[in-house]
């Protein structure tokens, strides 16, 4: 005769990473002072990564580090992060995000740094899509500011032994977690 | 006859995590010259899944007192690895009226495998990368060779105090009664 197993324990694993996509960019780059939409991919542009699970099952986290050089401009420039060029937010052309409401690009992303040249600028981002209807498939991540002038978070991002002879080639560095709701 | 199972569990999800490890670090310092070189620590991660099972991302955020300009950042990494050596850190320095103030704030974060991941190849040989010790390193490294301190003293304990041999070692106090520990933490990740 078979075993019967009554009141099996109903816990499951919660919280797990499903999947972990990384970027990287070692590339130094100049950053362009610019306003509107084309400021909002300017720092990460159109990185594609796969959900492997549906909304209901899983949601997305973002962390990483840039690093920058020079800090130009005063700190409030609507620096954003977002998935699908979601929610960008205040805008005065609205037709650059068509569809997309207002808020939830804002924020995730944070900086400091100095106004003098060949200065390091430190670029921390850490943003939690829980909020955010993803499903399984492709999805991009758009890093960058939305202002109503022309304005940029830092003269440089990646810098190198160009900007002084003292630094190896710096590198972005952003990880996308599929984390199970 | 047939096994039944009564209120069996939900489906479990899949989890890439198999391990995690944590290195609480503490003051090293006062460095009184330039290197262009150092090690501030080192974690001996016990990795518990072989090379072509798993792989490293580690993560450590941490002050140190006196600002220090141009400087390159420690930097985390494993020992061994060949490749991505300067990913993923930086460092802020107090800045005031043309003047390095007070102290830093450090954040560094990096991966290491030995397989393929996302379309790069391997960074560490598998070799230096089993079940077993994998030391996992913060360290700075000067292009030029020239001697530098991106900090004076990391993650200075209570008291600390100044050294000597810096431009603002006068702005390294001695009134805090906490150590102020970093934190380094290791995730182990299935491929």
């Amino acid at each position: 005769m078979a075993r019967q197993l009554f009141n099996f324990p109903t816990e499951s694993i919660t919280g797990g990473i499903i999947n972990i996509t990384k970027y990287k960019d070692s590339t130094r780059k100049a950053i362009a002072a610019s306003s509107g939409a084309t400021g909002r991919s300017a720092l990460v542009n159109n990185f594609t990564f796969t959900k492997l699970r549906n909304n209901a099952d899983s949601y997305i986290l973002v962390t990483g580090i840039i690093g920058g050089m020079g800090m130009p401009n005063y700190p409030h420039i609507g620096m954003c992060c977002t998935i699908d060029q979601i929610g960008y937010g205040q805008t005065g052309q609205p037709a650059e995000a068509p569809n997309h409401p207002q808020g939830p690009a804002g924020g995730g992303i944070y900086y400091c740094g100095n106004y003098v040249v060949n200065e390091g600028t430190t670029f921390i981002i850490h943003k939690s899509f829980k909020e955010f209807i993803l499903n399984s498939g492709s999805h991009r991540l758009d890093i960058g500011w939305n202002a109503n002038s022309d304005v940029r978070p830092c003269e440089y991002i990646n810098p190198n032994s160009t900007d002084n002879n003292r630094h190896q080639q710096c590198a972005t560095h952003i990880l996308v977690y599929e984390i199970a709701r | 006859m047939g096994r039944a199972i009564k209120n069996p569990p939900p489906v479990a999800v899949a989890s890439k995590l198999v391990a995690t490890g944590e290195y609480i670090m503490q003051q090293v310092g006062p460095l009184n010259s330039d290197y262009s070189n150092y090690t501030l620590w080192t974690y001996n991660y016990p990795k518990q899944k072989a090379a072509n099972e798993t792989y490293l991302y580690f993560a450590a955020q941490f002050n140190s007192l006196e600002a220090y300009s141009y400087a390159p950042s420690p930097c985390i990494r494993c020992l061994n690895q060949t490749a991505d050596l300067y990913n993923g850190s930086q460092y802020h320095f107090g800045y005031q009226n043309s003047a390095e103030m007070e102290f830093n704030l450090h954040t560094c974060q990096n991966y290491a495998h030995s397989e393929t991941l996302d379309g790069r190849s391997a960074n560490i040989s598998s070799s230096n990368f089993g079940v077993g010790t994998v030391p996992i390193i913060i360290r700075w490294d000067t292009l030029s060779g020239g001697g530098n301190r991106p900090g004076h003293t990391f993650c200075p304990t209570a008291r600390a105090g100044a050294g000597t041999g810096g431009s603002q070692t006068s702005a390294m106090d001695s009134r805090g009664e906490s150590i102020w520990y970093g934190y380094l933490r290791v995730w182990e990740i299935a491929y």
